[in-house]
């Protein structure tokens, strides 16, 4: 089943009427489907359950109310719409057409009635070229793809973990079974062995006298007792499985006391880190304010002090500075009235001016004294502002980084509380070891009731094999008593054949899809554990310990979700190679298919390892994706491994109210993915990425 | 891996096959045919009737 084009009128966010073309190359087999989160993304999912099933999942909320808002806001009271989803597909390559209406209408009170019936219609083109409509159109489409199917390839990635877990066991094995014909070989062997044969006993019975009677009436006892024995192993097999529910979400719980333990050592660690990183805060601050406290003035005095060195130098230059004669000497010529020259210097003369002129420019001690102290201290101050002004940066940038340091602490010791908070209230280790060890009896002594009653029933079997040779052996009184016996013999050998075959087929299973699975799981996951399919298909991981191969207590959901991925492309592949084996058998035993995988968000919350192994791994998981994604999945691991196999791609724009504009950028060019509603409602349009620039 | 595994599968079913009679084989596609049919159906109603046809077509 290829898918090629989906159309959604109406439904739910897409208002109007949208259309995707589906990439079906065998190189670029992959549609990427762009959307934020609320733009419809599992919406598009659950358009495709809804269409083939009408089921929705559970996380598509409202269910009931599939119209689109716009679409009822504009309608006049008393109209009516219709949503619909449409999907053309091939299958074994004939086309088909499938399309689910829902009504939506207003009354005239402007109520809104959604009335929870559909009408489904299928058509294909056969060979004439003639368009054909079957008349039972479930009945139709589940026979392409079966119900117990669509777990396996519609599908949330955050969720497909469970796969791999006791709660999805019974989903797991119906699937498998569906998907590989073991189910039609169960069906036919037990409808053969109880129905048909005992129908033809009865009928030997009613030909063959008393003695006929008396055999038929031995049998259809040991019969009787097979089938409550049946239904016995039945019950305790369901009690088996929800024992082992029970006992991994023990090992779950379990798995996380040590976790718990590790978590509160860390909180204590990065709790003692903050106390430090504060205290180391303070004693920069401090620091800090000493050095601004001692230096702060020199930040603003390089001006001051330039300046001053500028002035004295031009003062000495200029002569405006004393000289070197001292002005008591000056004054002790004045009062000598006689120069050094030997010429009087009576006041009043020209003489006596000229002497008193040299009076004024000699200095004082205390000025010189000054002048020499301020000159010699500009230097090393303007040097000392330069190493202040470094220390301060070095103490801002330690504040700063001790400041970043105490958030980080702060926010992760915040996420331990939180994540202890959440594992704290768990029961006491002792009763959930307790209740573990009642488990494992319990399960043991379900296990021996089991082959205890498989035993019986061989036994039985047995008793039945010489009763029906007694039958053989009766006296058929008529023709039709002989022509029973052969029809039952024949019936008998095919009934032999079938399970001959479907112990084949099952071996065949088991061995094949555990390599595919460990194939992928080796490709992808980082620990050296092995996948493991159990007799009824359980999925499991094991590993080595000891020369043993003992059960992975506690995965985690990353290592889960890549073994349901795993697993589901295993199905894909097997189911494809069964197709292409019996295609043109004329028996057909088994008959297999092509299957489109559509996931929503496939990465989860993996890590980037995992990221990047996943999404290589997709593109060779079906012969058709449909991957949904937000902008952070998208990121860079993902589209570089996906890129390449990219056929088709689309961006899921979304009109809100709100005044926001958001744009994504893909395969070089800008597209809108958030923008304002231009007429005020909330709605989803999908825009085609140019591909052809790739 | 897979195709080579599904190869041995169908010569060994095949090789099962082939030791029914013609009439027995005719009858084990019948069944396989009508079970098919009801395979989506969780209850195949009217399915041990279906196989009673098919047994008295092939074997009379």
């Amino acid at each position: 089943m290829i898918f090629r084009r989906l159309t959604l009128n109406n439904f739910r966010q897409f208002s109007g009427t949208h259309t995707l073309q589906f990439a079906t190359d065998a190189m670029g087999n992959v549609t990427v489907i762009h959307g934020d989160n609320g733009s419809g993304k599992t919406t598009l999912l659950n358009a495709f359950t809804w269409l083939l099933y009408q089921e929705t999942s559970s996380d598509f909320e409202s269910p009931e109310r599939l119209g689109s808002d716009p679409a009822f806001v504009e309608l006049p009271l008393q109209g009516s719409f219709d949503v619909y989803v449409d999907l053309e597909f091939e299958d074994s390559g004939r086309v088909y057409t499938v399309r689910r209406t829902a009504t939506v209408s207003k009354d005239l009170e402007n109520k809104r009635i959604e009335p929870p019936q559909t009408a489904l219609r299928i058509s294909y083109i056969d060979e004439s070229g003639e368009i054909r409509e079957p008349q039972n159109p479930q009945n139709y489409i589940e026979h392409l793809l079966p119900r117990p199917l669509y777990p396996f390839f519609f599908f949330n990635g955050e969720r497909i973990e469970r796969l791999a877990g006791p709660g999805a066991y019974d989903e797991v094995e119906n699937g498998v079974k569906v998907l590989m014909d073991i189910e039609l070989f169960d069906r036919a062997i037990l409808h053969l062995d109880s129905g048909i044969a005992k129908r033809l006993r009865d009928e030997i019975a009613g030909h063959s006298g008393e003695e006929g009677q008396s055999v038929k009436l031995e049998r259809d006892k040991l019969e009787e007792e097979q089938t409550k024995r049946a239904a016995d192993v039945a019950q305790k097999k369901e009690n088996q499985k929800n024992l082992l529910v029970e006992k991994e979400k023990l090992d779950q719980k379990l798995a996380l006391m040590p976790e718990l333990a590790r978590l509160h050592a860390e909180r204590k660690a990065a709790e003692e880190a903050l106390e430090n990183a504060k205290l180391q805060l303070r004693a920069s601050v401090s620091d800090l304010c000493k050095l601004v406290s001692r230096d702060g003035y020199l930040v603003l005095a390089p001006n001051v002090l330039t300046r001053a060195d500028e002035l004295l130098s031009a003062a000495h230059q200029s002569g405006n500075l004393p000289v070197k004669i001292k002005r008591q000497f000056v004054d002790e010529l004045i009062a000598r009235e006689e120069c050094i020259c030997g010429r009087r210097i009576a006041p009043g003369t020209t003489e006596h001016e000229c002497v008193m002129g040299w009076r004024d420019k000699a200095r004082s001690d205390e000025l010189d004294s000054a002048v020499t102290v301020t000159k010699s201290e500009i230097a090393p101050l303007l040097n000392r502002r330069q190493r202040s002004l470094a220390e301060m940066d070095r103490l801002q940038q330690v504040r700063m980084d001790l400041k970043k340091s105490i958030r980080d602490l702060d926010e992760k010791r915040d996420e331990l509380s939180t994540r202890i908070g959440k594992n704290e209230n768990v029961e006491d280790q002792e009763k959930l070891e307790f209740r573990r060890r009642q488990i494992e009896q319990e399960l043991g002594t379900i296990a021996f009731d089991i082959r205890d009653a498989e035993r019986q029933t061989e036994q039985a079997a047995e008793l039945l094999s010489e009763l029906d040779v007694r039958f053989k052996k009766l006296q058929k009184t008529d023709e039709q008593a002989k022509l029973a016996e052969r029809r039952l013999t024949a019936v008998q050998n095919i009934s032999n054949v079938l399970k001959t075959i479907r112990a084949l087929r099952h071996k065949n299973l088991q061995v094949d899809l555990s390599e595919r699975l460990c194939a992928v799981w080796d490709q992808i996951a980082l620990k050296d554990y092995f996948c493991e399919l159990g007799p009824q298909y359980h999925l499991s991981l094991v590993k080595q310990m000891g020369g043993e191969k003992v059960p992975v207590l506690g995965s985690s959901t990353g290592e889960k979700q890549i073994l349901s991925l795993a697993f589901v492309g295993a199905l894909v592949e097997k189911a494809k190679s069964t197709f292409e084996q019996y295609r043109d058998d004329a028996q057909r035993m088994f008959k297999g298919g092509m299957y489109s995988i559509v996931m929503d968000s496939p990465f989860g919350n993996l890590g980037p390892d995992y990221r990047r192994g996943v999404a290589a791994a997709i593109p060779t998981l079906s012969p058709q994706v449909i991957v949904f994604v937000s902008e952070t999945q998208w990121r860079v691991e993902v589209e570089q491994e996906i890129a390449p196999r990219i056929g088709k791609e689309y961006v899921l724009c979304l009109h809100t109210k709100k005044k926001k504009e958001r744009r994504v950028r893909l395969n070089n060019r800008e597209y809108e993915y958030v923008t304002e509603s231009a007429d005020g409602s909330e709605r989803t349009q999908i825009i085609e990425v140019d591909h052809d620039r790739r | 891996m897979t195709e080579t595994k599904d190869q041995a599968l169908r010569e060994k079913t095949r090789a099962v096959i082939a030791e029914l009679s013609t009439e027995e084989q005719k009858l084990l596609s019948g069944v396989i045919k009508a079970e098919r049919e009801k395979l989506h159906l969780r209850l195949p109603r009217n399915i041990n009737d279906d196989l009673w046809k098919v047994l008295v077509e092939v074997i009379k």
